[in-house]
């Protein structure tokens, strides 16, 4: 774990970035999934206009672009414009399985992909290395 | 919602509308945090409070008063450039904020 600078606390594990160790053949299987999905999801349009994320060739550097440009419009128009930016708290954490699953096989995704990733979510175990020291498994 | 669009990166959420004045981008962009806010409770996910960010993008210099209203909390719009997805966006959509910050962080 790589502590993140500027953090009061650290003694909390969200002060660190987590570096995750996959083996190889995990790896190639979870990019592959992600893949998968992320190509179904594009050929169905499934994810909302908005959505910049996990789609080719649209990175952050896009989506702030496209936010200037709306920007540049507004004041086109004589008006002003704001934004508020919001950020989900822990999104990758407090995945629940049960309405994901409902959600994928809503976007038709093949029931396989499915059962997959609801395995890839559960009895997870991880093992903490901080300062050198092995901390308890979780 | 008509006027009022939505941007997002994952877990990034950006909303953004347009006024004829601070006050009234604030009253639109409290109506769409009203929104999410309600749409995360449906989908047991939270929104994190300290990182939410109002920016007034505007010609010239002024000083909006208003605030967005999310939940309970009053979010003021920023004084200083926004630091969202990686870019620093400053309120007159310069980017001389971005260039200089990340030059200094460089050295």
């Amino acid at each position: 774990m790589i502590p993140k600078p500027g953090k009061p606390d650290y003694i909390k594990v969200w002060a660190y970035r987590v570096i995750l160790l996959l083996d190889v053949v995990s790896k190639l299987v979870e990019y592959t999934a992600a893949h998968l999905i992320s190509d179904h999801l594009e050929c169905l349009r499934g994810l909302n206009d908005g959505q910049f994320g996990c789609q080719e060739c649209q990175s952050c550097v896009d989506t702030v672009a496209v936010l200037i440009n709306c920007m540049q419009l507004a004041w086109g128009q004589k008006q002003m414009a704001g934004a508020l930016f919001m950020d989900i708290k822990s999104a990758f954490n407090n995945v629940n399985k049960t309405p994901l699953s409902k959600c994928m096989q809503a976007l038709r995704i093949e029931p396989d992909l499915i059962q997959w990733t609801g395995s890839f979510m559960s009895d997870r175990q991880v093992k903490l290395l901080r300062d050198g020291n092995l901390d308890r498994q979780h | 919602m008509p006027s009022i669009h939505g941007l997002s990166f994952v877990d990034n959420i950006g909303w953004w509308a347009s006024g004829k004045d601070d006050e009234e981008v604030a009253a639109k962009l409290s109506a769409v945090a009203k929104g999410a806010v309600e749409w995360a409770e449906g989908n047991r996910v939270a929104f994190d409070h300290g990182k939410m960010e109002a920016v007034l993008f505007h010609h010239k210099k002024i000083r909006p008063t208003a605030r967005v209203m999310v939940g309970p909390n009053p979010i003021p719009f920023n004084k200083e450039a926004t630091w969202w997805l990686g870019i620093w966006l400053h309120s007159q959509l310069m980017l001389k904020d971005h260039h200089d910050i990340q030059a200094k962080e460089g050295k």
